[in-house]
């Protein structure tokens, strides 16, 4: 006897080009093709975890709620999606209810706050480069040139230098300067 | 690491990382060639410093070549460790336990070891956090770099500061994000486990070339330490908060 065959499409979780961790309370994705690391909260998770692209969203927030062990709501799964598609760790970004569950940001942000564990936390890692030392540009060009460090430059700050730059001699100055 | 002229090796040898060791082998993985300039009759030789086929510099100035050589060094053995993950942090002992304090150069870590290490706490970097897979922290043995108002940095020994030097590996107790702010009062928050890692990822070297690697030793130091982001004024009264949370 054959199973029945879904033929739905619902949110997919993206698979490809990541590598998961999970944590006791999180779940922390690296996203290998755009070098973002997130760190995703318990229901967030918990709806990631869910999206098999067969479950309805309905589907989806009751499997989070049994996975979590506290009731996740529809409303908390739409939330959710919304923001696991604008970190791309779905297949497809989902489109929001055409009613309209949540008629401004504000109201989205409001029901998340009163939600909660539905953040999805993301950052962009560093180059080796950017996670070096860095030299501050002032500091760069307050050297001798004989004491040029050949550090990079420092891209933020202050008096910021810019990228791919490093502390050394330039042409004939005194002093030295962060250039390419 | 090979030269044109021996006259130069002591200088370099001075700048090699702590625990380097002579390789007798034939096949390296990282190649270091410097060509030692200088006057030579009329001529003016530059000093060419290669990293395999990569040019890093090419001055007249001796002493710029070698600064360019020990930062290109300490890059290299942070990126290409087999064994161990380097994040940017400054790091101390206290009772047993390693104090991360991760950060971007100019937030502030070297201060805030040096405030420490005056309170009684072991030195074991202003630079690096080097971990093993297991999630302990080693020591980064070099002089703190302090900088002054015109952000010239002076190198100081951990013992003018009134610290020791840590010497065995230490499990993390607390990970503490303190950027400077003038005027700011140390009110940290509670991070949470995968918050942390985030915070500590942003400053790992390799974060992009091992991410599955990063990741897995980080989740393990931030598994049994306590983390905390905020934002600190004076490095003494961070310095005692910090040493009174790790107990």
């Amino acid at each position: 006897m054959s199973r029945p065959v879904k033929n739905r499409t619902g949110p997919r979780q993206r698979r490809d080009g990541l590598v998961v961790q999970e944590l006791p309370e999180e779940t922390l994705v690296y996203d290998l093709e755009r070098h973002k690391a997130h760190c995703l909260e318990v229901v967030a998770a918990a709806v990631w975890e869910a999206c098999d692209g067969e479950r309805t969203v309905g589907e989806i927030a009751a499997r989070a709620t049994k996975r979590i062990g506290r009731r996740v709501p529809d409303d908390a799964a739409w939330l959710a999606l919304r923001r696991l598609g604008r970190a791309r760790l779905l297949e497809a970004p989902v489109a929001a209810p055409v009613a309209g569950r949540f008629t401004s940001r504000r109201d989205w942000l409001k029901k998340a706050a009163l939600f909660g564990g539905l953040s999805v936390l993301s950052i962009t890692a560093p180059t080796a480069a950017q996670a070096a030392t860095c030299v501050a540009q002032t500091a760069c060009q307050a050297l001798q040139n004989r004491f040029c460090t050949g550090a990079p430059c420092c891209t933020t700050g202050p008096n910021p230098a810019p990228p791919g730059t490093s502390c050394k001699k330039v042409g004939n100055q005194n002093n030295c300067s962060c250039a390419p | 690491m090979r030269v044109t002229d021996r006259s130069v090796l002591d200088e370099i040898v001075a700048r090699l990382p702590a625990g380097w060791r002579r390789q007798p082998r034939p096949l390296v993985d990282h190649l270091v060639s410097f060509v030692v300039g200088g006057d030579a009759g009329a001529v003016r030789r530059f000093h060419l410093l290669y990293a395999d086929a990569r040019r890093l510099v090419r001055t007249t100035e001796r002493h710029e070549a070698l600064a360019v050589l020990e930062n290109h060094l300490t890059q290299a053995v942070a990126e290409m460790a087999p064994r161990r993950l380097f994040v940017h942090a400054g790091v101390v002992g206290w009772n047993g336990q390693a104090i991360l304090v991760p950060g971007a150069s100019h937030a502030g870590k070297s201060t805030l070891v040096a405030a420490l290490l005056a309170a009684g706490a072991t030195y074991y970097s202003d630079e690096f956090a080097v971990l093993d897979p297991q999630g302990r922290v080693h020591p980064f043995p070099r002089p703190i770099r302090l900088r002054d108002a015109r952000e010239i940095a002076t190198s100081l020994e951990p013992e003018q500061l009134g610290g020791r030097r840590g010497l065995g590996p230490l499990p993390v107790g607390l990970v503490a994000v303190a950027r400077y702010d003038e005027g700011a009062r140390w009110r940290p928050a509670r991070l949470t486990a995968g918050r942390a890692v985030l915070e500590l990822l942003s400053n790992t070297i390799v974060a992009r070339s091992h991410p599955a690697a990063a990741m897995a030793t980080l989740g393990r130091v931030v598994s049994r330490a306590a983390s905390f982001k905020g934002r600190r004024g004076e490095a003494r009264e961070a310095a005692a908060w910090l040493l009174e949370a790790v107990g």
